[in-house]
């Protein structure tokens, strides 16, 4: 995993709940990164997995909540970091499209070491948009954060419906629906 | 203090992190200073690489220069008005001219005069219309006044300022174009004689015609024009079948036009029609014909009118159907008026030997005999001629039955015996059968051969001998051969007559004639019979010395040998105990008759209406021989037998029985799964052979004793007295069932007839045909027959006269039929 989503995590922990917990989930995790990241390293999954988790215990929120928190604090970081992206298209679905078509291939050829999760999407005829998350490390709550910044952000009311396809979560399909 | 440690904690993984990601930044540069230096290794290299190009680019420029120099070809180069810039030595060497007098002389001053306007034109097109690269070939001469054909390939190069140059590269072809010459000669002179010999074809009447392969007309020729009424011009670009071609035979010439493309020539006829509508017939010789290359470009038809033998051929087939028709008509007739003649002859016969029974004077004694000695030459004659058209006409059917050739020599000789006594001349018999005397063939025809031979011989001989020979020469697995002879001691022949002996109506001389009187006819049916048995009458004779005639048959062994009986005894028993028959029939009178003899020889037997019986009363009883109509109402016999067949159990035998003669039938009867055939009407003989030769039980008749009975002379006497023998009793059944029903069937039939329902003429024909044999009124069965098949010729005409006069005959016989029953009813009581 990209050092990029250790860092800005740990930014938003400090940001939310200040350094001290910070402190703590790393000291608590026992990490063989011994929890110093940069933005271009890269460190196993699993540490950001353990990090999640510890920060439950420790705060009492839901992971799936908090992942999906990150997923909104995150996207405040893309939006500042890559706004070509963002001009590229006038409008949410645009967008949504774009990130199996255009943003991770682009991410790809920048870090060919990236694990990123595929996206398959598409339009009904009622106009809603259907996308299924698929993905081994399971971070649809954190998609989820960034389809609700990314629809605020194009000025666009919407609901989203999320459906497990696969128990473990390795593949949800979110039904986002505009409200009008 | 805690805060403290904390923020320490902070500082100091902020201070790790950066060294981390400087370490990493650190790696990416010297990756990307590597590569870089990695480039700058490439570029070097490539610029080697290129310089080498050059070098090497050079090299073999000057190695081109050196082949250009020593080429084969001649390569030389003139500016845009056709001076000479470079020329190469093989260039030098074909002119005869040095290198230095060429150059800056004009190229077109080598080209030998005819040629040079074509050159010049041919330079200034290329120069006008651009051509970058073409070929031409000219001829030049060379210094020392040689011709010099050159075939060039010359490339118009232009430079950047918009001037050009030509480049060529030429070769001298002298030796082509020479052979080419050759050929051309040789080309013409084929052609010359392909005209010579074409046109020869054309004086010979023949149209001659060239297609291509998609069948295109390519030439005609005049005389071909001249045979289809068109021009060259109408006919050249068209489609030959199209144009020419009658619509039936169109698909004859497409296979003929397949045959051409695969080389293969032929011979066949076709329609044409001409300009003008009018059709031909042609005569068609079709070849392909080959280009240069030995492909087939298409073919050549020779084209022959043979419409006038075409309907020399047509007249010649109606002249021939005309004369078989009226050869037919004279044997119909030739039957007819045997028929009507033989009639009254029985009448003359009968009454001169009641004359002879009562008083008379001697001299009116001798009238009587010559009386009926001449009627009885008549009748023989009339029997004779009859026979003869029916052998001629096809009619005769070979009727084949087991039988014993021992005892037909032995009755022959015991009936020529007593003739031969009176004339104090002996007869002999000579039989060596070898154990295999019975044989299958057509008994009543060999019986008839033999008797005219042996009738012959006696007539032909005062004293002596006469001996009747019939050996067992080989045998194969199914047939054997016999040897037949009938020997004299008579007049002989001169071999003059000898030659005509078996032709109809010539008696040795007509001395002989007045002589031995006799028809003359008896050799010439024996002849035929022979022949219509498979062999070949002969004769040999030495006038004074006697005659021999002969023949061999190759016969059927029979396989019913051990059973064969006797039929000569005059008593016998009857062995046909425990089988059991089915009898298929609808017809009345046949029923009756069949079963009368059935019942006589104590044979059980099923009687059923029709075909759908017979399949219902098949399946719940077991037979061992099926007598089977074929045509019945319901279901007919062809259907039954079919169905019989498919049925579970033993494959008894099924005998088909009809009142037709048609050999058709029978061929229908056997392939439907019949066994055998018996011909309606047929005799209590004919019945029981068929069930011996089936079954292979001997149903040996009782011969009966006592009164004779003499039928009316008008009716088929000889017949009755076969099939009834001495059951009177029987005849009179017949006889009373034939008088309750006869009326309204013929009545029937004319009502039909008056309906134009011929459909059903031709069953009720066919129904009542053989009921006339069973009351001796044979002529109304030849009747009945003749509407059949005049029904089958659509003659409805005459169907419906003949339907008429068989009305009438009928009702004029009736009286001769009661009479009959009368006197049949007073003998039996
Ligand atoms: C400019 C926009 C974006 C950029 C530059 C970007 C780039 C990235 C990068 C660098 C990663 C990390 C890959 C790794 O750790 O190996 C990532 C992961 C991820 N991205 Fe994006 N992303 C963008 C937009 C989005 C959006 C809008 C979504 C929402 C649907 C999204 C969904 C995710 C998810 C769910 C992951 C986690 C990896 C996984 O689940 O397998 N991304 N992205």
């Amino acid at each position: 995993m990209k050092g990029i989503v250790f860092t800005e995590f740990l930014d938003m922990v400090e940001q939310k709940f200040g350094y001290e917990v910070v402190d703590q989930i790393i000291e608590e995790s026992k990490l063989d990164s011994n929890g110093i990241y940069t933005a271009v390293g890269t460190y196993p999954h699993s540490e950001v997995v353990t990090l999640l988790m510890n920060l439950s215990d420790k705060v009492n929120i839901d992971p799936g909540a908090l992942l999906k928190e990150f997923g909104k604090y995150l996207f405040d970081t893309f939006l500042a970091s890559y706004p070509q992206f963002f001009a590229a298209v006038d409008n949410a679905f645009s967008f949504l499209h774009s990130i199996d078509n255009h943003i991770h291939v682009e991410v790809l050829k920048l870090y060919p070491d990236a694990t990123l999760p595929k996206f398959i999407s598409h339009e009904t005829e009622d106009g809603a948009m259907i996308m299924t998350y698929m993905s081994e490390r399971k971070m649809a709550a954190l998609a989820e954060g960034l389809i609700e910044k990314s629809l605020a952000y194009y000025k666009e009311e919407c609901t989203i419906q999320t459906e497990n396809l696969k128990e473990d979560g390795s593949e949800v399909r979110f039904t986002i629906k505009r409200i009008s | 203090m805690n805060e403290l440690e904390i923020l320490q904690r902070k500082l100091n993984r902020e201070r790790l992190a950066r060294k981390q990601a400087e370490q990493i930044l650190e790696t990416k540069a010297l990756e990307l200073f590597q590569a870089n230096d990695s480039l700058k290794k490439l570029n070097e290299s490539l610029e080697d690489q290129i310089s080498q190009r050059t070098k090497d680019l050079q090299e073999s420029e000057s190695k081109y220069r050196n082949v250009i120099d020593q080429a084969a070809d001649i390569i030389y180069s003139t500016d845009e008005n056709g001076y000479f810039t470079f020329i190469n030595p093989r260039g030098s060497d074909a002119f005869g001219y040095t290198v230095e007098e060429i150059i800056g002389t004009r190229f077109i001053d080598f080209v030998i005069d005819e040629h040079k306007t074509g050159l010049y034109e041919y330079y200034t097109k290329i120069k006008k219309g651009g051509v970058a690269n073409d070929y031409y070939e000219f001829p030049i001469r060379s210094k020392d006044g040689q011709i010099h054909w050159i075939g060039q390939n010359v490339n118009r190069v232009e430079v950047p300022n918009g001037d050009f140059y030509f480049n060529a590269v030429a070769r001298d072809i002298t030796l082509r174009k020479n052979t080419e010459k050759e050929l051309d000669h040789t080309r013409q002179a084929l052609q010359q004689s392909e005209v010579k010999y074409r046109s020869v074809l054309e004086n010979m009447d023949l149209g001659l015609m060239e297609v291509d392969n998609k069948g295109i007309i390519v030439r005609v020729y005049e005389k071909f024009c001249q045979m289809t009424g068109y021009s060259p011009k109408e006919l050249i670009g068209k489609d030959a079948i199209e144009t020419l071609i009658v619509k039936d035979y169109e698909d004859v010439l497409r296979t003929q036009d397949k045959n051409r493309l695969e080389r293969k020539s032929s011979v066949y006829e076709a329609r044409i029609r001409r300009k003008d509508g009018k059709e031909i017939w042609v005569l068609i010789s079709g070849a392909p014909f080959y280009n240069t290359e030995g492909e087939v470009s298409g073919s050549l038809g020779i084209h022959y009118d043979i419409s006038d033998r075409k309907n020399l051929e047509a007249n010649l087939e109606i002249a021939k159907e005309k004369a078989v028709k009226a050869q037919r008509a004279e044997q119909q007739f030739l039957a007819n008026m045997s028929h009507e003649i033989r009639t009254p002859l029985n009448a003359i016969i009968g009454m001169s030997h009641l004359l002879k029974d009562s008083e008379l004077d001697d001299k009116q004694i001798e009238f009587i005999e010559i009386l009926s000695n001449s009627a009885n030459l008549l009748k023989g004659l009339v029997s004779d001629i009859l026979d003869i058209s029916k052998i001629d006409s096809g009619m005769a059917e070979m009727n084949e039955t087991a039988f014993d050739l021992s005892e037909l020599a032995y009755r022959l000789i015991k009936t020529f015996g007593i003739r031969a006594e009176e004339r104090s001349i002996s007869i002999v018999s000579n039989i060596d059968c070898k154990g295999k005397s019975i044989v299958e063939s057509d008994k009543q025809w060999l019986n008839q051969i033999l008797i005219n031979l042996l009738g012959n011989a006696i007539k032909f001989t005062k004293e002596g001998q006469i001996e009747l020979t019939i050996k067992h020469i080989s045998d194969t697995k199914s047939y054997s051969t016999y040897y037949f002879e009938v020997s004299d001691t008579g007049i002989g022949m001169n071999p003059e007559e000898l030659k005509k002996v078996f032709t109809a109506f010539k008696q040795a001389n007509t001395q002989v004639q007045r002589e031995f009187g006799g028809t003359g006819l008896g050799l010439s049916i024996s002849s035929r019979l022979v022949s219509l048995l498979g062999g070949q009458l002969e004769a040999e004779s030495v006038m004074n010395e006697g005659s021999r005639f002969f023949f061999s048959l190759q016969l059927k062994s029979s396989s019913a040998t051990h059973s064969m009986p006797k039929r000569i005894s005059d008593f016998s028993t009857r062995i046909a105990e425990g089988i059991k028959l089915l009898v298929v029939e609808d017809n009345q009178m046949n029923q009756k008759y069949i079963l009368s003899l059935l019942n006589k020889w104590d044979i059980d037997y099923d009687i059923v209406d029709d075909g759908l019986q017979a399949v219902e009363i098949y399946k719940t009883s077991t037979y061992d021989l099926i007598f089977m109509d074929l045509s019945m109402p319901v279901m007919d016999g062809y259907e039954a037998t079919g169905i019989i067949r498919k049925l579970p159990g033993k494959q008894i035998p099924i005998i088909a029985l009809t009142a037709s003669t048609f050999l058709s039938k029978k061929e229908l009867a056997l392939q439907s799964g019949m066994t055998d055939f018996l011909a309606k009407p047929f005799t209590p003989d004919d019945l029981s052979l068929m069930i011996e030769k089936h079954i292979g039980t001997s149903v040996a008749i009782a011969k009966e004793t006592g009164d004779t009975f003499a039928y009316d002379v008008t009716l088929d006497t000889k017949y009755l007295d076969e099939i009834y023998g001495n059951d009177y009793v029987y005849a009179l059944d017949m006889f009373s069932i034939y008088q309750d029903m006869i009326i309204d069937e013929v009545n029937q039939l004319h009502t039909f007839a008056e309906g134009d329902a011929y459909a059903d003429v031709k069953k009720q024909a066919h129904k009542v045909k053989p009921v006339f044999s069973m009351v001796g009124l044979t002529h109304l069965t030849v009747l009945s027959e003749q509407i059949e098949s005049l029904v089958q010729e659509k003659k409805t005409k005459d169907v419906k006269r003949m339907c008429e006069e068989l009305k009438n005959k009928v009702t004029l016989s009736m009286p001769t039929i009661e009479a009959e029953i009368q006197r049949l009813r007073n003998m039996t009581n």
